[in-house]
């Protein structure tokens, strides 16, 4: 609850028309729920966190890698190994001890999404998969929660709060298309920090107005911006209705995969041909994603067939296509290689 | 003159056409959808998701004499 100590350290935004105590007492009250700590996450919650968001979880399921470093500005060389949402109370909790914070060290999925979201009023989604995007968009549809999106690819950003007000969803801007090759995320692309400060920032501003109650708030639109030639773009649509579909995708926890007997494991690797890192713990078949249509003979349709790629996002994708072409034996690995990697330092 | 649209490429699809944006002759849309339009010039297009926006708004249809931008938009992944 706001109180009257408050009122220095939130006295510019106060002054705004819109906000005053009233606005305040509402920002103060509400419960926001921050999915990835990562190149989104880690900008907006500087913004939710100062400006006096009553109570914020996050959830993520890495920890700090120094890769990370150049545009998570949230955490510290010296955190490096820390769990991300352990590094973001302690360092956030320094900024403003007056928000309450509830960190939860797991992914966000089909198994522990509905009671995550039931427990907050607005949900922001600054994952890095698109699998991830429509498990968020389908719960918040469910629940009849709002949702603050934002993505990106390399230097290009979309983001929006949808299902506001019966606005439309995520889906009603982009329709899963089953068995199409999805984009890549940041770790596969290549991002700079300042992009993910700027769609960082729109959405921490959707968040806060929606807290306020703000009537001039956007429903039907989101926003593409581009720092290639700094324009932003807005698209508009109307609420559609759509089939809500259950992920069924088979997968395997990438601890449970470092320890699996591979020496008969059919493996295929849907990574670029020199990707990094090399692993060279197993015998891979490699099919670069962007072949898997026209080399799909090459995966056996029956026994298990473990997919890989660098994080588990584009391996996914090649699962869902494949699984559309008929195939039933597909599992992903979690984590990719950079998740065997890690394991294999952990048990040297 | 023949009227021109504009189409605006995002993403993964920018970099699979290598343009952000061309100027196309409206006469080129008639009696054929954005998609099929798009699939003739850049094969392997189909491939990808994409949505497109017809003039800002979300649509697979478009009037081509009436329409002014087309915006081809994947879904991004990237957070």
């Amino acid at each position: 609850m706001f109180e009257e100590k408050d009122i220095a350290r939130y006295s510019r935004q106060l002054i705004l028309p819109g906000i005053g105590p009233s606005g305040q007492d509402r920002i103060s009250r509400a419960r926001v729920l921050v999915i990835g700590a990562g190149g989104l996450g880690s900008p907006l919650l500087f913004y939710l966190t100062g400006s006096g968001i009553g109570t914020i979880g996050i959830i993520d399921p890495d920890t700090i890698h120094v890769s990370n470093l150049h545009r998570q500005m949230l955490y510290r060389t010296d955190q490096i190994g820390v769990p991300k949402v352990e590094a973001a109370v302690s360092n956030l909790s320094q900024l403003n001890p007056g928000v309450q914070f509830i960190p939860y060290f797991k992914k966000f999925d089909s198994e522990n999404a509905e009671q995550l979201v039931s427990e907050y009023d607005i949900v922001v989604d600054c994952s890095d998969s698109i699998q991830t995007r429509y498990l968020i968009d389908q719960t918040c549809v469910e629940l009849n929660k709002p949702m603050v999106f934002g993505a990106i690819h390399r230097h290009e950003g979309q983001f929006g709060l949808l299902n506001h007000k019966n606005g439309p969803t995520y889906r009603c801007f982009f329709p899963e298309q089953k068995g199409k090759i999805d984009t890549k995320n940041c770790s596969e692309t290549g991002v700079l920090g300042p992009l993910c400060g700027l769609i960082a920032s729109f959405q921490a501003d959707l968040v806060i107005r929606y807290c306020i109650e703000d009537p001039t708030l956007p429903t039907n639109e989101i926003g593409l911006l581009s720092t290639r030639n700094y324009s932003l773009k807005t698209i508009h649509t109307d609420r559609n209705t759509h089939t809500y579909p259950t992920n069924t995708m088979k997968r395997i926890e990438r601890h449970a995969f470092y320890k699996l007997d591979k020496s008969d494991a059919i493996i295929i690797d849907v990574r670029e041909e020199d990707e990094e890192p090399i692993v060279d713990d197993y015998r891979r078949i490699l099919i670069p994603l962007n072949e898997i249509p026209h080399r799909k003979n090459e995966i056996p349709q029956t026994g298990d067939v473990y997919v890989i790629c660098a994080s588990g996002r584009r391996s996914e994708g090649a699962i869902d296509y494949l699984e559309s072409q008929g195939y039933t034996n597909l599992i992903n690995v979690e984590g990719g290689t950079y998740g065997f990697i890690q394991e294999k330092t952990q048990n040297a | 003159m023949d009227h021109k649209i504009n189409i605006v490429y995002f993403g993964q699809i920018a970099e699979g056409t290598g343009k952000q944006s061309e100027m196309i002759e409206a006469k080129e849309l008639h009696n054929k959808s954005v998609r099929e339009f798009l699939n003739q010039q850049y094969p392997g297009i189909d491939q990808y998701a994409f949505t497109i926006a017809v003039d800002n708004k979300i649509s697979e249809i478009c009037d081509p004499e009436n329409t002014r931008e087309i915006a081809v938009l994947p879904p991004f992944a990237g957070g």
